[in-house]
């Protein structure tokens, strides 16, 4: 039972990363019709960024985070600006490989510049473990879990309660008919990619911290499993990007605990092959969107 | 005479070549394929097994990978004909990674360390002469009835459905074809390096078989093959540090995709209205406009200065 | 008797020489009209004659290739659409366009996105649910889900909801049943009655023109009559002519 209830904790703290890449992609496909393979590597850069806050400025964990979500932003909407926008009306493919392109030149150009190695944070971001009824847990999962849960909360209700909100769901529904109400589609799609690669940043900051490790390639793990992430939970769907996460999360907890920690990396695919055959709109998505 | 290295490195893209018509083959339908290397790699754990593990003569590893192949590629297609676009991606991606999960887990196929060893049996001339046949092929298969059946199911399947195509079986048809092709490639692989690794499966190499073809040419068979040769033979003559080289590979792909978006070799020839040279400078300038915001702010101006 | 159809009233919304091209294919070839403050025009023709190109053309959806709009003086056609929207145009476009997966609420406020903040809209979205009793019942109800004529109102009242200097209604009868039609018809004549000046693009032409103040009969991108509305009607000529019957 103990066992049990440790391996849903360090799940639930994962997933959040999870779920937090997961709506970025959904929020950018859904906007832009587009998977944007280059969004785990805004994760990345939102990664080395927060590092080299900490490291060469001494900054704190608040501090990297925001510098990060600042300069992660900007990079999101450059890679829209540049890659997506003058592919996005020719074939389904182009927009597909455009990105693929920016992700490897960022990977490699990260691995050029921090070398290809995993760099560690400085010893002051070591992070220190509880005991709690026999519960280990670090603070840095505390904060995760809260950040992540607090993240998805403010999404929603951005989404769901405000005039931008508003806008980003119309231009989705309707790029056309949005400008028509007044709306600067261009404007949405900005934000868009901005929300979408700050919640990759912060995402990025916080599991570098928490493994203690910033690596030019994280971003193709995360990056695969935010993709399935999105399906899962139902194209276009924030409630699915943020429950699938989660639920990825503690099922790869589970499996390391329980199976083995080999199949870890595979669950997520296991997972989205169901999904795909049984219920290819996801668990909490409406139809099959088709273009 | 060409040096060892290079009959290896030019072996090495014959082999990518294969798969790459493959690919061709899979989006002559208009078909996704982020699984290729799977099917690649699924050809070469069978032809090792047959060859390494069992013993059996070379010839025969390409029955066994190629039968093999063609069952698993209908029974998915046949499963997931109803994915279109982005989700058959999806789907192909994850079958691929779930393989990968596969054969890092099962001991008899060498789990992370991979199968080995394999018989080196794969010469320049034998990939030399599949990609001939394979070339053959493709320039029959263009003029045949089939082969348009393809290109009318890609360009409109509902007026190819008009007209009496079997959209659903044509498009599973393309689909076990090109795999087909990967499963050679991926004998000949597997029998060059006399080993086949998980990540031989992985999306990664998945993700580089579909940029040769989109950096080529989506177009038609000569893409593909172009795109493969530029880019296996690139890296190699530039030279730079190996993350430089990288750096600038990607930020080609970008540029190539940004000016033709269909691929290097189009259908259409050199000064077209919408040929390479005319389509140069529009792509610029739309991405400087996307950039700056000058334009906007330009054309604003001059609204601004009629207003009365 | 009136012979022109602006007669030195107070032009809202002018059009000169307006060409729009589809790459090369010509759609709308120099069309020129002017509809005055608190009037109702209507464009009347056929299939592919240019009416929507027109109208697409006005709100900033189409580049026009040629020829200036002047929306109260103010030229417009430069500006990219949302700023159109913002001057004070509304357009309920073909076939409704509303937005499926938000609640009938939403899809008005999205009408006054241009004006949020307002502390009027309030009293605005009072006015309009009191002129559409039926979307009131609904506010909460999600849009895709509306019958065909439900979303034809919503769509008008979500025009409503900016306030507009000008609303134009494309097909705004188009997969009606002949009851719901003469409903909406009516729904657009009070509004104009109400001081909303409305350009409308009919291929029904016979409602359309019982409506109208003044109409321009288009064909293959340009205009080839105008006239009165209702003399329009009566004249059997044009009808054989032009509106097929
Ligand atoms: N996006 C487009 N690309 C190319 N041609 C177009 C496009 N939209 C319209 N056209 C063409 O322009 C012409 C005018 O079309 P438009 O939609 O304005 O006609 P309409 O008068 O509104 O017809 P309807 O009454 O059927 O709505 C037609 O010949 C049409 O085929
Ligand atoms: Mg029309």
């Amino acid at each position: 039972m103990l066992i049990f209830a440790q391996q849903v904790i360090n799940g639930l703290m994962a997933g959040s990363a999870y779920s937090l890449l997961g709506l970025g992609f959904t929020l950018i496909f859904g906007i832009l019709n587009v998977i944007n393979i280059a969004h785990p590597e805004v994760f990345m850069v939102g990664a080395f960024l927060g590092w080299m806050l900490v490291t060469y400025a001494n900054a704190n964990l608040l501090v990297a985070i925001v510098g990060a979500t600042i300069g992660a932003s900007i990079v999101g909407v450059l890679i829209e600006r540049i890659a997506i926008r003058p592919v996005r009306s020719a074939l389904v493919l182009s927009p597909f490989i455009s990105t693929a392109g920016v992700s490897i030149f960022l990977q490699q150009g990260a691995a050029r510049v921090f070398s290809p190695e995993p760099q560690p944070y400085p010893p002051s971001m070591a992070t220190v473990f509880h005991d709690v009824g026999g519960l280990q847990f670090s603070t840095m999962q505390v904060i995760s879990l809260a950040v992540g849960a607090a993240l998805m909360i403010g999404l929603k209700l951005f989404v769901d309660r405000t005039w931008l909100g508003r806008a980003i769901r119309a231009t989705a529904m309707d790029r056309e008919t949005a400008s028509l109400m007044g709306v600067n589609v261009n404007t949405v799609v900005a934000l868009t990619l901005v929300i979408a690669s700050a919640l990759a940043a912060v995402a990025g900051v916080l599991v570098s911290v928490a493994y203690n490790s910033t690596w030019a390639f994280m971003g193709i793990t995360y990056g695969l499993k935010g993709m399935a992430v999105m399906v899962v939970g139902g194209v276009g769907s924030l409630e699915g990007a943020m429950a699938a996460g989660l639920i990825l999360g503690v099922a790869e907890a589970l499996t390391v605990g329980y199976i083995s920690s080999s199949y870890r990396d595979g669950i997520a695919f296991i997972i989205l092959t169901f999904i795909l055959l049984l219920r290819p709109s996801g668990l909490f998505g409406q139809r099959e969107r088709q273009r | 005479m060409i040096s060892a290295y290079w009959l290896e490195i030019l072996t090495m893209a014959g082999i990518m070549s294969i798969a790459a018509l493959g690919l061709y083959a899979i989006k002559a339908t208009g078909q996704l394929s982020a699984g290729h290397a799977a099917f690649m790699g699924l050809g070469g754990y069978a032809s090792g097994v047959v060859t390494g593990k069992l013993g059996l003569p070379f010839f025969l590893s390409f029955v066994v990978a190629v039968a093999l192949v063609l069952v698993v590629a209908t029974a998915f297609a046949y499963m997931t004909s109803r994915l279109r676009f982005f989700y058959q991606a999806v789907g192909t991606l994850a079958f691929g990674e779930t393989l990968v999960l596969v054969m890092y887990n099962v001991p008899y196929f060498g789990g992370a360390s991979g199968l080995q060893p394999i018989p080196l049996q794969t010469t320049f001339t034998l990939v030399y002469v599949i990609l001939g046949l394979s070339i053959y092929f493709f320039i029959r298969f263009e003029h045949s009835r089939l082969g348009q059946a393809f290109r009318c199911v890609w360009e409109d399947d509902t007026v190819a459905a008009s007209m009496g195509i079997d959209v659903t079986k044509t498009r599973i048809l393309s689909f076990t074809m090109g795999s087909a092709f990967a499963a050679l490639a991926g004998v000949l692989y597997a029998h060059f390096l006399g080993i086949i690794e998980p990540k031989d499966l992985d999306f990664l190499r998945s993700l580089t078989l579909l940029i040769f073809v989109a950096f080529g040419g989506l177009e038609t068979h000569w893409g593909a093959l172009f795109g493969t040769y530029v880019l296996t033979l690139l890296p190699e003559v530039a030279r730079f540090s190996v993350y430089d080289r990288y750096t600038i590979y990607g930020a080609l792909i970008v540029v190539t995709m940004v000016f033709r978006p269909k691929g290097l070799l189009t259908r259409k020839p050199l000064g077209a209205p919408d040929g390479p040279i005319a389509r140069v400078g529009m792509p610029l300038l739309r991405v400087l406009a996307a950039v700056l915001p000058v334009g906007r702010r330009a054309a604003k101006a001059k609204a601004r200065a009629e207003r009365p | 008797m009136v012979r022109s159809a602006t007669d030195g009233a107070d032009i809202v919304l002018r059009v000169t020489g307006l060409e729009v091209r589809y790459g090369v294919i010509p759609a709308v070839k120099g069309v020129s009209f002017a509809v005055p403050r608190g009037r109702l025009h209507v464009i009347v023709g056929a299939n592919g004659a240019g009416k929507t190109t027109t109208l697409k053309a006005i709100t900033g959806l189409i580049r026009a290739s040629g020829g200036t709009v002047e929306l109260g003086g103010r030229p417009i056609h430069r500006l990219p659409a949302h700023e159109i929207a913002r001057a004070g145009i509304a357009m309920v476009p073909e076939g409704r366009r509303v937005f499926a997966k938000m609640s009938v609420y939403e899809n008005l406020l999205m009408g006054s996105f241009a004006q949020r903040g307002d502390p009027r809209l309030k009293q605005r979205m009072e006015a309009v649910l009191e002129r559409f009793p039926r979307l009131r019942e609904r506010t909460s109800q999600l849009a895709g889900t509306l019958s065909g004529g439900e979303q034809q109102m919503l769509a008008i009242a979500r025009g409503l909801m900016a306030e507009p200097k000008l609303l134009l209604l494309d097909e705004p009868s188009l997969g009606l049943a002949p009851m719901l039609l003469e409903e909406v018809f009516a729904i657009i004549k009070r509004i104009n009655d109400d001081g909303v000046t409305v350009l409308m693009v009919e291929q029904n032409s016979q409602q359309g023109l019982q409506v109208a103040n003044w109409a321009y009969v288009m064909e293959l991108g340009q205009i080839v009559v105008q006239d009165e509305a209702r003399r329009l009607l009566d004249s059997d000529e044009v009808r054989r002519a032009y509106l097929g019957g």
